[in-house]
């Protein structure tokens, strides 16, 4: 008798098993409704009425808990307190761009999101983002906005990306130890060249530089040595199919990467056995003269007053007889507005939230934020604004104001063109490739791209 | 009866196959279709197709991956075996502590994948990692010891890693098979005269073949997805030293955005390991056949 209760029991708990099995099986097949992207509606969908409830979704990269909350202090609670019947959902994801790729070609995704320059061109060709052309000349973004910002967000003549964060590339001096080791701040290929024999010969890293886990990071380096090596005209002429890798004026700049590497200036030949964090230390600890990083270094990534050496933030210094110093302008990202979203025009005045008050944007700089890409008068940054932000924001108007500003590569270089740079430079440090190689694949790379129709932007 | 009671097992495995076919099989089938399309994840595909397979045969960083994938699986058939079999051999023989070592020994293989390759990475550090434990102690020698920034080491390095996550569970994987090892073989050997190495290759082994065989098969496929320890540790650097067939797709899928491309590269790993795995299977049962 028992036995047969038994039996009777297992049988329903296998039925139950397997039904709750079939009905998650069918669950999951179910059409995902949640999130204001959508799925379904078409772009330029009826817009909520004012008392409806309204959820806007973000999605940016991953950022700091600090940071995300200058977002909000700055811009999300401002644009909130004047549309209370709006709740804007920010997610910072890493990877952000794998999780967007796959939402949106499944007609899904948020309703706002960062896009890189360089992939504006493969969204727009997939419909994946709204055309926010009409947006431009209604909030009248051209006075407002740089011309090379809107520029990058453009393809045929139509917007579809505001650009969010202007920044520029520059190497940060450690100045006590330039003093240290009798060497000014470096202007000239000569003078780099005596910083980094004499930091070597002193025990310290003459330039940090770590890439491990993230091959991203090689774009600075490349920048550095192309911008003030080969110089803007003739990177312009490569991008336009002018000149080639294997033409002395581009691959000189990498003969002398790779020499400075084999010389062991870069991080002591380790940077690829070490993370970006753990080489930006050395520069903290003063164990590294030269940093390789960019403006944002000191106006987001560090809190003020972590470096607690006399600094000094500024162009590289020219690689070559002739070629000025320099640093690239960059577009930190873009924000785009998805093709399906059903709140375009809200969505739209939330992208002109972040351009519309010049006041608002002074403080949220002075409290972290990045610069954006627009003029922002120096007597509304707040008195209290921190020496570091202030001393990096002079910096940047410097290095930005010079007729010799170059292109940052994450916003000017053809896409395909530098992920393979920034994939395979590491071979040419570490003798896989030689220069010539390399700079032969990259021009078989960099043709094709030519002949789909690429548009150097610069 | 005996039609209603297949129908009853056939009902009860069918939603769980129902779920297979929807997570596995359908996928696969679309990973098949997107090999012989220009994809890049966003856009309509563009049917190519043998495009992309003829540009695998000039892909040579996928072949570079393949081989680190070969000399990765010859590390995971040897090590680990060896290691896990020979201190399971022991553990059998030792009384008290017994369960303390063997939980002990597992405990790497609890510990999640990203944990412990940031950590590795960390004592791999030319600066803050055993290479500066070695400078301190004046052993110069080694004072610069950064397999990860070497292209030679660093897939040796990764897979130590990965070998100190796996092991454990051979061990007791190996332990249990000693177990079904029959005692009177083995008294019998004793009174023949033979010796413990004798007893062991002569006896142990034989008994615990197919637990082995079992090993290489899952080992030999496994070898070829392994993606986590080398993605979190180098990402394929430096220089594609460590690059391995998954981490290559991973990287043609979600950073070059080659989507079709990626497709066809899985599509030819998988085909690779159904090969290897039928080969496999086709010896096993020769060998029982063979033993009848």
């Amino acid at each position: 008798m028992k036995r047969k209760w038994k039996k009777k029991i297992l049988k329903a708990v296998g039925i139950s098993l397997c039904m709750a099995m079939l009905g998650c099986g069918l669950a999951a097949c179910g059409n995902n409704k949640s999130g204001a992207g959508g799925g379904e509606a078409e772009g330029g969908g009826q817009e909520a009425s004012p008392e409806e409830e309204v959820t806007i979704t973000f999605y940016w990269g991953s950022i700091e808990d600090d940071m995300k909350q200058v977002w909000y202090d700055g811009f999300f609670d401002p644009f909130v307190e004047e549309h209370p019947n709006v709740k804007i959902d920010f997610q910072c994801l890493p990877d952000v761009q794998e999780t967007l790729r796959v939402q949106l070609a499944a007609g899904s995704g948020p309703d706002l999101f960062m896009v890189d320059c360089f992939d504006v061109p493969d969204y727009v060709e997939a419909g994946a983002l709204k055309d926010l052309t009409t947006y431009r000349e209604q909030y009248k973004w051209d006075d407002v906005i740089y011309d090379w910002a809107l520029d990058a967000g453009t393809i045929d003549g139509q917007l579809y990306g505001v650009a969010h964060g202007s920044e520029a590339t520059s190497i940060y001096c450690n100045r006590d130890l330039l003093k240290e080791l009798g060497c000014e701040v470096p202007e000239t290929r000569a003078e780099f060249e005596d910083a980094c024999m004499k930091a070597a010969d002193a025990g310290y890293i003459p330039i940090e530089y770590g890439y491990s886990g993230a091959n991203e990071f090689q774009q600075w380096i490349y920048d550095h040595y192309l911008g003030n090596y080969s110089g803007k005209e003739n990177l312009k002429k490569l991008f336009t199919g002018e000149l080639k890798f294997t033409d002395e004026e581009i691959k000189g700049a990498f003969e002398l990467l790779k020499n400075d590497w084999d010389a062991g200036w870069i991080n002591q030949g380790q940077s690829g056995a070490i993370s970006n964090d753990e080489a930006r230390t050395f520069f903290q600890n003063e164990q590294a003269v030269f940093c390789t990083e960019g403006t944002w270094l000191t106006m987001e990534t560090l809190s003020p007053g972590t470096l607690t050496f006399d600094w000094v933030c500024t162009a590289w210094p020219s690689m070559k007889d002739g070629i000025p110093a320099s640093g690239s302008a960059g577009i930190g990202a873009m924000m785009a507005m998805n093709a399906n979203t059903e709140h375009a025009d809200l969505c739209a005045e939330l992208l002109n939230f972040f351009y519309s008050d010049e006041q608002r944007l002074a403080n949220a700089i002075a409290a972290g934020y990045m610069t954006l890409c627009c003029d922002v008068d120096e007597d509304l940054y707040p008195e209290d604004i921190e020496a570091d932000i202030r001393k990096t924001l002079d910096s940047m108007g410097e290095i930005l104001g010079r007729d010799t500003v170059g292109y940052a590569p994450w916003s000017a270089y053809p896409s395909d063109t530098n992920i393979y740079m920034m994939n395979n430079l590491d071979k040419v440090y570490y003798g896989e490739y030689t220069v010539e190689q390399f700079c032969e694949e990259a021009q078989k790379v960099l043709d094709k791209e030519l002949e789909e129709g690429f548009e150097f932007v610069g | 009866m005996k039609r209603m009671k297949k129908m009853k097992g056939t009902l009860f495995v069918l939603p769980a196959f129902f779920i297979h076919v929807v997570i596995v099989l359908v996928p696969a089938a679309g990973m098949v279709f997107y090999s012989f399309t220009n994809w890049n994840g966003l856009k309509e595909p563009e049917f190519v197709g043998l495009q992309n397979y003829i540009a695998m045969l000039s892909d040579s960083s996928f072949f570079h991956a393949m081989k680190n994938n070969l000399v990765w699986m010859a590390m995971f058939l040897v090590i680990p075996l060896a290691v896990g079999l020979v201190l399971a051999v022991m553990l059998l023989n030792i009384g008290r502590g017994q369960m303390l070592l063997r939980t002990v020994y597992f405990l790497p293989y609890v510990v999640g994948a990203a944990i412990a390759g940031k950590v590795f990475a960390t004592f791999y550090s030319p600066y803050s990692g055993i290479a500066s434990i070695f400078q301190s102690l004046g052993i110069e020698s080694l004072s610069n010891f950064a397999p990860l920034g070497n292209g030679r080491l660093a897939l040796y390095a990764v897979a130590f890693v990965d070998n100190w996550h796996w092991w454990g569970f051979v061990l007791v994987l190996m332990f249990s098979a000693l177990h079904q090892v029959d005692r009177s073989l083995l008294e019998a050997a004793t009174m023949e005269g033979a010796g413990p190495v004798r007893k062991f290759f002569s006896v142990t082994i034989p008994q615990i073949k197919p637990t082995i065989l079992s090993y290489f098969t899952f080992i030999i496929i496994a070898s070829f997805t392994t993606f986590d320890y080398v993605w979190i540790m180098t990402q394929g650097g430096p220089a594609n030293a460590t690059e391995l067939a998954s981490t290559w797709i991973y990287r043609k899928s979600f950073i070059s955005y080659e989507v079709g491309y990626a497709s066809a590269l899985c599509t030819t790993v998988c085909m690779g390991c159904l090969a290897v795995y039928l080969v496999l299977a086709a010896v096993q049962k020769i060998r029982g056949r063979d033993g009848e």
